[in-house]
């Protein structure tokens, strides 16, 4: 597995990084850290961004706004005439570069191109995922997150995207809910259910329609039977089958139609129904038949004396008014109970009670009666039942309104002579005259049908419709077997693979919950140590704890201060502490990685913490989880803050080996590196030169940082005064420590096999220097030719290459490097003749 | 199944694609062919539903 590491990036024309015609190019400390300190504005987040588009094709938190204020053309910068360019070098352990460039148009499309790889697309694609990049929106998730989604984060972040996705395949598709709608299973099920109650249901309905036609004793054969039953159709209607194919089904519609009259159908349908009706009055006729005379008088005097008692409840009216009224009012908290609710007369009532109590008395007097009353009628009704007069209703036979709903109706207000100006034996006598007479109109009408549907004729239909009835129902059992066949092989298949599905994924999730259980461990003790390192706090120790099935990651707290019993971290902690986990989780998990990417990327993540924790959050990443020396596994570290705080320290770790620095500078339309390598600057002083650009106190900056690297690089031993001195003269001031540690050196016999720069060299240099800086220290630089400038450069690097050996070694960096030493000037193991 | 405790994806992913093959029956093939390729977990289970659908049809037909 090959490992890639960002060697740099050239950017033009996106997002905040205009630089039309000179990109923003930025070398990265390959083995280390290299960071970037840039001010709110500056371009930092676009560089972050540049990576983020190139490599995943996306933009993470412009793809997370809403739809309606995403504008993919904010991708390409707005200022840049041209298509926006970037190109990313990545290098491998070998030391091989691949280059891709990245071409981003008006409308925020990119399109890549590499002649170093066939398929940048699927290179990039390989090469790492969106966790290899963290802003302070994606580390804040980790510790919100569910628990489920913490242990995806994991399985991501050790490289197991791959797994994750077969996970969620295997479980999409052996998902009881998924196969039912998949495959159908419970449809197919129910239908399997439904079919055969069908046909058990078609097959008794046949048997009974066999019987109506005499083969009841036939059990259910539909070759059989239908021969039967065409022979005993035959039989009966010979004259009428002449005309009938034998092998063919019976159109007896057809024949009906033709041979019967177009009218036949309907006739016999309303034969049917008019025979239904006769049925019906002649039992109506018959139960009122037994509403003697005794029974009517007794009714009568029921309902007579029922009356009465209304009667004698002489305010029932007045009641009823008062009651509905005072229900009204009883809510309304002034009701003046002297006052009349009705008229508004006043003072009505007396020194016992007021004329609301005595209202109330005959109110409730009157409701007593009222329910005494309902339940009279009610009795009476169902007496009224007992005399078959509901079916009077039923029937429906008589259009105008019938006794029993005018007694329903006038219930409340019946008038006092009504039981005795209507005679109720008249009424019934009335109503059975009224049946009488419909039993003599139907009948004479179905002896009329019967003249058009003669009944041999209406045997024949019916037999006719047994035969459809039979042929139409085989061939409905026919069809439903079929399916049903259909659908048990179906199932018996799909219960096969649904086995199948569910063995493998068991054996696939178990070998995955091991396996996860290792990472998850080692993880849990990458946390706890990065977590104490940046907050230095021994009272608080998380824990990761991984659920025994599934893939479920818990972050805990198995120490909090005096409590030892786990506890969930996320509420507990604060701010700070909580994205202190966060991190400690993130790189804990992105250390494990396995993805060829071997670098991080990460914008803006110590904010929340205070200026020590910052510091100790950077000695981490100095010292456990950027790749150097002696932390091999570790990576590539990318770092972008605007944090101030930080500012300073990161200037100063710009010494260190294993890491580089710059400070973004940048206007509307160039965003530039302030470098702190001499050859990232002196390439910055040629392109400003071959640009036109002005340079400016650059070359002063460039001989200083000559001067510090041949301190650096040959571990000169400088005066101490000159750490506390300020900046005045310091080309000067470095130039003469230098050439006073060698003359020091030189006289003591400690330098040998090289003649470095004696005093008159060094007087040469800084006549020569000194001449040419009396035109930058003017500001006169601008009059001059681009020769001049770039002699001014060489005689620096002339300079430079007094401490310098050209190295032919192949096993090491051939080229210029520094010596070792005054007095040991090979590096280790070269073997130049110096 | 075992998988590679050194965490290499690729050798684990194979040693489940081995696994899925070593089962001789017919649903073997199907998923292997499937499983492993570059799909998301919805357009998957689209490509099994109708491969399986499929082959019982075509089974049931036989």
């Amino acid at each position: 597995m090959a490992k890639y590491f960002i060697k740099s990036v050239s950017i033009e024309g996106f997002r905040g990084i205009n630089n039309n015609g000179n990109p923003l190019l930025i070398n990265f400390q390959t083995d280390g850290v290299t960071s970037i300190f840039g001010e709110n504005g500056k371009g930092k987040s676009s560089i972050f961004e540049a990576f983020l588009y190139s490599i995943l094709g996306k933009i993470i938190r412009l793809d997370e706004y809403h739809a309606d204020i995403k504008d993919k053309k904010a991708i390409k910068n707005l200022f840049h005439s041209s298509d926006g360019h970037i190109i990313i070098e990545f290098i491998d352990e070998s030391n091989s570069v691949l280059g891709i460039d990245i071409t981003v148009n008006l409308n925020g499309e990119r399109t890549l191109t590499s002649a170093s790889i066939a398929n940048p697309e699927v290179f990039l694609k390989s090469l790492c995922n969106n966790l290899n990049f963290l802003d302070y929106k994606s580390f804040e998730k980790i510790m919100i997150s569910s628990s489920e989604d913490t242990g995806k984060l994991f399985s991501n972040l050790v490289g197991f995207g791959k797994f994750i996705i077969i996970k969620e395949k295997l479980d999409k598709i052996s998902r009881t809910q998924n196969i039912n709608n998949d495959f159908g299973k419970t449809t197919k099920e129910t239908n399997i259910r439904v079919n055969n109650q069908k046909v058990t249901g078609l097959k008794s309905e046949i048997q009974n329609k066999l019987g109506e036609i005499g083969f009841s004793q036939i059990e259910y054969d539909k070759n059989v039977n239908f021969k039967k039953i065409k022979n005993f159709i035959k039989k009966q209607y010979g004259i009428i089958l002449k005309t009938i194919n034998n092998e063919s089904i019976i159109d007896f519609d057809n024949l009906i139609k033709t041979k019967i009259g177009p009218t036949y159908e309907t006739d016999a349908v309303k034969l049917s129904s008019e025979k239904e009706t006769l049925e019906e009055l002649v039992k109506l006729y018959k139960d009122l038949g037994k509403f003697t005379n005794k029974s009517i008088v007794s009714l009568s005097k029921k309902l007579i004396l029922a009356y009465k008692q209304i009667e004698s409840s002489n305010d029932i009216i007045l009641g009823k008014l008062f009651d509905s009224a005072i229900d009204g009012y009883k809510s309304i908290d002034d009701f003046d109970v002297n006052t009349c609710i009705l008229c508004n007369t006043e003072n009505l009532g007396n020194s016992q009670k007021s004329f609301y109590d005595n209202i109330n008395t005959k109110i409730k007097s009157f409701n007593r009666f009222k329910s005494q009353y309902e339940l009279f009628i009610s009795s009476f009704q169902s007496q009224l039942k007992s005399y078959s007069i509901i079916e009077f209703e039923q029937s429906q036979l008589f259009e105008s309104e019938s006794f029993f709903s005018k007694i329903s109706k006038s219930q409340d207000f019946i008038q006092s002579d009504f039981f005795e100006t209507n005679n109720i034996q008249e009424v019934v006598e009335q109503y059975k005259k009224a049946v009488k007479n419909k039993i003599n109109v139907i009948s004479l009408s179905i002896k009329n049908l019967n003249i058009k549907v003669p009944s041999n004729i209406s045997n024949l239909v019916e037999t006719n419709n047994v035969y459809k009835f039979v042929f139409n129902s085989s061939i409905e059992i026919d069809k439903l077997n079929a399916d049903s066949d259909y659908n048990v092989k179906y199932l018996y298949e799909l219960e096969n693979w649904i086995t199948y599905i569910n063995k493998i994924k068991e054996e696939y999730e178990d070998s995955y919950n091991t396996l996860m259980d290792d990472i998850s461990s080692m993880i849990d003790s990458d946390t706890k140590i990065f977590f104490k390192e940046i907050m230095g706090n021994v009272d608080i120790t998380p824990k990761l704890k991984k659920e025994n099935k599934g893939q479920k990651v818990n972050i805990l707290l198995e120490k909090f201060y005096t409590n030892t019993t786990d506890l969930k971290a996320a509420p507990l902690l604060s701010e700070s502490y909580r994205n202190a986990l966060s991190l400690s989780i993130y790189f804990a998990a992105s250390l494990k990685s396995k993805n060829d990417g071997h670098f991080i990327i990460v914008d803006d993540i110590t904010s929340s913490f205070d200026s020590g924790h910052q510091l100790y959050f950077l000695d981490l990443i100095k010292r456990k989880i950027s790749i150097n020396p002696s932390n091999k596994k570790g990576k590539q570290i990318v770092f972008l803050t605007h944090d101030g705080i930080l500012k300073k320290v990161l200037n100063e770790n710009n010494s260190l080996k294993n890491w580089k620095h710059y400070n973004l500078n940048s206007n509307k339309d160039f965003v530039s590196l302030k470098p702190f390598n001499s050859d990232d600057l002196k390439q910055t002083i040629l392109d400003k030169i071959n640009n036109g650009n002005y340079v400016g106190s650059d070359f002063r900056m460039y001989y200083e940082f000559v001067l510090l690297e041949i301190i650096e690089k040959l571990n000169l031993e400088i005066p101490f005064s000159l750490i506390n001195s300020n900046d005045n003269k310091m080309v000067s001031k470095l130039s003469q420590a230098i050439q006073e540690i060698i003359e020091l050196k030189r006289s003591s016999g400690k330098i040998r096999g090289v003649r470095f720069p004696n005093k008159n060299d060094f007087k040469i240099h800084t006549q020569l220097l000194s001449n040419n800086l009396s035109h930058w220290a003017s500001g006169r630089e601008a009059s001059l030719s681009n020769a001049v400038l770039i002699r001014i450069v060489d005689d620096i690097d002339t300079f430079k290459k007094l401490f310098q050996y050209n190295c032919t070694c192949p096993s090491r960096n051939v080229g210029w490097n520094y010596f070792k030493s005054l007095s040991s000037p090979k590096q280790k193991g070269c073997n130049c003749t110096i | 199944m075992k998988f590679d405790k050194n965490r290499d994806e690729q050798k684990n992913l194979d040693i489940l694609k081995k696994e899925i093959k070593k089962r001789k029956i017919d649903f073997s093939k199907i998923l292997a062919e499937s499983l492993f390729d570059n799909t998301s977990s919805d357009d998957f289970r689209n490509i099994i539903k109708e491969k399986i659908t499929r082959h019982i049809e075509n089974k049931i037909i036989k």
